[in-house]
């Protein structure tokens, strides 16, 4: 097939959306220096560390959504001293309540919301952790201001044991493409899925599908400069068929039909399925449009031109995939 | 400027400075000798669109006369090359334009055969090749599709 590399290379560069961005960073050192400001007396004290796909080195921009950051709080308090594990969120709250609009206590955060032209077009999420507890480990606060007590609860987390297994998983270049791969099929969720309701998968749940042995790193050593040629095409090819053989069929109790089903548990705590919020039909639905993805990417490997397969790739990723064409042959022409 | 093929939607949207160019055409036009050249541009399936940003113009080895235009190889291939390569490989061949002494311009029966051939070539990398004649006043566009000639439509206020 046609060698794309330089293409997805390009691509990647389009949507890659990292923790050097500066006006992310801007938005999130505001934000905290306000905390730090704001936060009152009562208040434990806290240190403070990045968390999510940025963090991860697998965030992309935002197609339609707005730009998420995310940020966790680690307070140096004994989950056991706080009955209501809501009430650590509060602090974080009213510290930052006035400086925008929109300041919500959510069920795992604490989020402001930054709008520009009457549209949301940042949010930063400050999860809050427990972080001095009788077994060592860290609790995140779960529920909203007014949940019935039963949902204000902490649960047991480790965001940084995550970002240290995806970082860890490969090395160097190696490293690179299993980002770059994982950003392609983030990409791919993005441009394929509306941004309303729960119908698409999140990022993390496709990120550790990729960690969990769907991805395998992608390369040929070029004989004369023994250089590692990597091939981005090739493995996310794979990525997607083996996340295809992860799914099962079987009889849906809910959706009374046969459904194709995923399941992908957090490799860390709490372990939960990663796929828990999708229903059984949108995960049926999802099967769908990775077999429809597979079989444009079969489509691709079948062109010769170079116009042809990077209009497909366009149809699957969206306007950041860059269009090449092969070189051009002008002939000859007569006009009268 | 904009133009749209009304049977699928394909939208040309022609760079100013190649606009600019072509009214030199039809404000200059002496009825001496033809001129003609080929179009050069991007393809943009995102928006179903293909955006022309060059073309080239007589080079010494085209045939010009006052009612004919034949175009060589020398000099547009060279051209087309150096577009490519700065572009990234991103420049293709778009298709061909050449002068009518019609205020309206019409294709000939020579331009229609000409179109023809050139629309069925295999190697071409647009889907959609476009051909334009400058009039004395106008301009007009025709692409091909199913062997016919399709006229494309100005899209105003754009
Ligand atoms: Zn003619």
């Amino acid at each position: 097939m046609i060698d794309l590399q330089k293409e997805f290379i390009e691509f990647h560069d389009n949507i890659k959306l990292d923790d050097e961005n500066q006006k992310l960073r801007d938005k999130r050192e505001i934000l905290l220096k306000k905390l730090k400001n704001n936060i009152s007396d009562e208040a434990a004290s806290y240190t403070t560390f990045n968390q999510g796909s940025y963090a991860m080195g697998t965030g992309i921009y935002p197609e339609d959504e707005d730009y998420d950051i995310d940020v966790g709080l680690k307070f140096d308090i004994n989950k056991d001293d706080y009955d209501d594990a809501v009430e650590p969120k509060k602090w974080v709250r009213d510290a930052l309540d006035g400086h925008t609009k929109h300041v919500d206590i959510k069920r795992s955060c604490v989020t402001v919301t930054y709008q520009e032209n009457g549209k949301s077009a940042y949010h930063v999420d400050f999860a809050v952790y427990a972080n001095d507890n009788s077994d060592g480990k860290m609790y995140i606060a779960k529920g909203k201001e007014f949940s019935d007590k039963e949902y204000r609860y902490w649960e047991e987390s480790d965001p940084q044991g995550l970002i240290k297994l995806i970082k860890n998983k490969y090395s160097g270049d190696d490293a690179a493409q299993f980002r770059r791969t994982i950003r392609y099929i983030k990409k791919w969720k993005t441009h394929n899925f509306s941004s309303v309701g729960d119908s698409a998968p999140t990022g993390i749940a496709l990120t550790i599908l990729a960690y969990d042995s769907c991805f395998s790193v992608n390369k040929t050593t070029d004989w004369a400069t023994k250089k590692s040629v990597y091939d981005d095409f090739s493995a996310l090819h794979t990525c997607i068929k083996n996340i295809k053989s992860r799914f099962s069929y079987s009889w849906s109790e809910l959706a009374q039909q046969m459904c194709y089903k995923i399941s992908a548990n957090l490799p860390v705590a709490p372990y939960s399925n990663l796929f828990s919020k999708m229903t059984d039909k949108q995960m049926d639905e999802l099967y769908s449009r990775i077999t429809n993805m597979l079989s444009k990417l079969d489509e691709v490997k079948g062109k010769t031109k170079r116009s042809e397969a990077c209009t497909i790739l366009v149809e699957l990723f969206g306007e950041e995939f860059p269009v090449t064409v092969d070189k051009s042959i002008v002939g000859t022409s007569e006009s009268a | 400027m904009r133009y749209k093929n009304s049977i699928d939607n394909i939208i040309l949207e022609i760079d100013e400075q190649v606009e600019k160019l072509f009214y030199t055409y039809v404000e200059n036009y002496d009825f001496a000798v033809e001129s003609g050249g080929i179009l050069i541009g991007t393809l943009n399936p995102a928006y179903n669109s293909v955006r022309l940003t060059n073309i080239t113009e007589p080079f010494p080895k085209d045939i010009r006369t006052q009612y004919e235009f034949k175009r060589s190889e020398d000099g547009h291939q060279n051209a087309m090359n150096n577009f490519w390569e700065q572009s990234n490989f991103r420049k293709t061949y778009l298709g061909e334009w050449h002068t009518h002494n019609q205020k309206i311009p019409q294709p000939s029966h020579i331009d229609i055969k000409n179109w023809l051939k050139i629309s069925k070539k295999k190697n071409n990398n647009s889907e959609w090749i476009f051909f334009i004649i400058i009039g004395t006043e106008e301009i007009c566009i025709w692409t091909i599709q199913n062997k016919k000639i399709i006229k494309l439509e100005r899209i105003e206020n754009y």
